[in-house]
């Protein structure tokens, strides 16, 4: 895999405030990455420095190999972007807005505009003036035009703002499309796990302005299991006689953290029924990545 | 390059205070056409053309007006108010159709075709004001609607999309100016009559009458009110462009527009720097003949050198700052 986007130390100061600090990552080619933080994180601030709206004070940022400061024209045309809000000019109708961003492109066709407005279902309401749009709408104008100049690098700030449960799918659905077939690599940012959790390959959190984890999500995470029996204390001591397990008790269950492989469940639960205790209950809990997410944001605010 | 005014200009047409303007200018040429023929005086009507023999016609005009003034004068009673003006008009009126006579130009009607033309040019301010709101938005519009970003992250330099919007502020500053001379020339084509002469007989500041050329002293009017404009536009625009505040921008400029004349002798009465202002040098209608200069000892050559200075440091700061500035909106 190449890397489509190289993020080298990059550091951004906006009056005399720190926003981002020495933030390095590598983005590759097809690879859908989630951008996660809370709100006022640097984000917004990320995003801005690699589509070239504002300057980077330290470090370097490429995009396909070509560095956005210094060969601008060569690294945004291959970048389709949303920056924060999808603003389009609201006394314009869908499709005029789209006619005019085209003109900003070389070789985009009438049919490719009628494509993408069909690909973000809007057909129906393309001639409506854009101030008339929900927020919904809005977006999936802004993916249109985002995906105009064919780009190999598509960002979208928040994209699931405004949008409701079925456009939330769809845009999964569009975006994991794009990534797979078209071989786009994406940037999703949003402050809220649950929603880009099920479209991204990798997500990055960023508090503060750093990088503090890089995770991947289609690692299985390792399972808990929460077993209800009948005597912890002799369970737990039948699991450290029989498989050296290290077990821990919660007030109603003995705690066994598996990887994720059915056949250890049952060899310990004979190994109960066998000792005489009553198996009430087995219960896999899995340690999501959104605990995970609390964990390291709470962690790092005691620091 | 092409393709960026289009999507600028469309923008412009597309704003409900750009129609409202363009009714505004039409209107206005319209009430400064019709106005003379409401208020149309019998004397004006009699005069409105001449014969073959207009030499003959005049010099009737004139006894009758010295017959008229003297039996006024010869009155027992003091002057009345009426009177007084009478006395005033009719003697100026003598003046120039003496000069008319001495030159062997005939005279063209009171309500004429070239005056008709030249009077419009007084509406140039107002041109200038419109000018104004549309520059003062051009650039900050795009901030406060947030738009700016989608205009900056395509493979186009920033100083490309600058340009495009600085050349659309010019355009449309001619455009105002373009459609104010159309609808007067159109207007004045019913409310006026054709001169016969190409002769334009003017009276200059020190109340003595001069003739040019009609077309010659029309184009450097014209002239120098295109570069009035594009002063007047580089000055909002580069303001829209350096504070993304509209409001800022058209409160700055339309305070040069209205407090530059009075600010250029105030500081004329102190010191010689006055004629460095660019208010002293931005009205080069000044130098058509007739006209005063706001400073003694302006000359055409140095006003339209610190007219052009201004102009390309009002540029040089907008494409530094637009080029360099970290878009936050």
């Amino acid at each position: 895999m190449t890397a489509t986007i190289a993020i080298e130390n990059v550091g951004k100061t906006i009056n005399r405030k720190k926003i981002i600090k020495d933030l390095s990552l590598t983005i590759n080619e097809g690879e859908v990455l989630g951008l996660l933080g809370p709100n006022g994180a640097g984000k917004t601030t990320l995003i801005r420095m690699i589509v070239g709206l504002i300057e980077i004070n330290e470090g370097q940022i490429s995009v396909c190999g070509h560095d956005v400061e210094k060969e601008h024209k060569d690294a945004l045309g291959n970048i389709g972007a949303i920056v924060e809000n999808p603003e389009m000019y609201p006394f314009f109708s869908g499709q005029k807005n789209l006619d005019y961003f085209a003109r900003m492109h070389t070789n985009v066709s009438k049919e490719k505009i009628a494509e993408l407005v069909d690909f973000v279902n809007l057909t129906d309401r393309i001639n409506d003036k854009v101030k008339d749009y929900s927020l919904g709408m809005k977006q999936r104008l802004g993916i249109a035009q985002a995906l105009m100049n064919d780009p190999k690098v598509l960002i979208l700030d928040e994209p699931t703002n405004g949008l409701d449960p079925a456009g939330m799918q769809e845009l999964r659905r569009h975006i994991r499309m794009l990534a797979k077939e078209k071989n786009v690599t994406v940037i999703v940012s949003s402050h809220l796990l649950s929603e880009i959790e099920l479209m991204c390959d990798r997500i990055a959190i960023i508090k503060e302005g750093e990088l503090i984890a890089v995770e991947n999500v289609k690692e299985e995470a390792k399972q808990h299991y929460h077993f209800k029996v009948s005597d912890r204390e002799k369970a737990q001591a039948l699991l450290q006689e029989h498989f050296d397990m290290t077990s821990q008790l919660n007030e109603d269950y003995l705690v066994v953290e598996l990887p994720s492989e059915l056949s250890d469940v049952s060899s310990i639960v004979k190994v109960f029924v066998d000792n005489g205790i009553a198996l009430y209950s087995v219960e896999p809990k899995k340690h999501s990545l959104e605990d995970r997410f609390m964990d390291l944001t709470t962690e790092n605010r005691r620091i | 390059m092409i393709k960026l005014i289009v999507n600028e200009w469309q923008k412009v047409f597309s704003r409900k205070s750009n129609i409202i303007i363009m009714i505004f200018i039409v209107g206005l040429s319209a009430m400064l056409s019709f106005i003379p023929l409401i208020f149309e005086n019998e004397q004006a009507s009699e005069s409105s053309t001449y014969s073959q023999n207009w030499q003959s016609d005049v010099s009737q005009q004139i006894t009758t007006l010295q017959e008229e003034t003297e039996e006024v004068l010869n009155r027992d009673t003091e002057l009345s108010f009426d009177e007084s003006i009478t006395v005033t008009m009719n003697e100026s009126e003598i003046g120039r159709l003496s000069y008319h006579l001495a030159e062997d130009i005939e005279p063209p009607a009171v309500n004429n075709f070239y005056s008709s033309l030249i009077g419009a040019s007084s509406l140039n301010a107002l041109i200038g004001i419109f000018v104004t709101i549309a520059a003062s938005a051009m650039v900050s519009k795009e901030f406060s609607m947030g738009t700016i970003k989608l205009l900056l992250i395509r493979t186009q330099s920033r100083s490309k999309i600058l340009t495009s919007k600085y050349i659309t502020t010019l355009l449309l500053a001619f455009f105002y100016y373009g459609l104010l001379y159309l609808s007067t020339a159109i207007f004045s084509l019913f409310t006026t009559d054709m001169n016969p002469t190409s002769e334009y007989v003017f009276m200059t500041m020190n109340g003595e009458y001069e003739h040019v050329q009609f077309i010659g002293y029309f184009a450097g009017l014209v002239a120098s009110n295109l570069v009035y404009l594009v002063i007047i536009a580089s000055l909002a625009f580069m303001l829209s462009t350096i504070t993304q505040n509209t409001s800022l921008s058209l409160g700055v400029t339309l305070g040069a527009l209205f407090l530059g004349a009075g600010l250029t002798q105030y500081v004329a009465s102190r010191t010689d720097l006055a004629k460095y202002l660019l208010t002293a040098n931005w009205s080069l209608e000044n130098y058509l003949p007739g006209r005063m200069v706001s400073i003694e000892g302006l000359t055409l050559p140095f006003s339209m050198i610190v007219n052009a200075v201004y102009v390309g440091l009002f540029l040089g700061l907008a494409y530094y700052v637009f080029n360099k500035q970290d878009v936050l909106s």
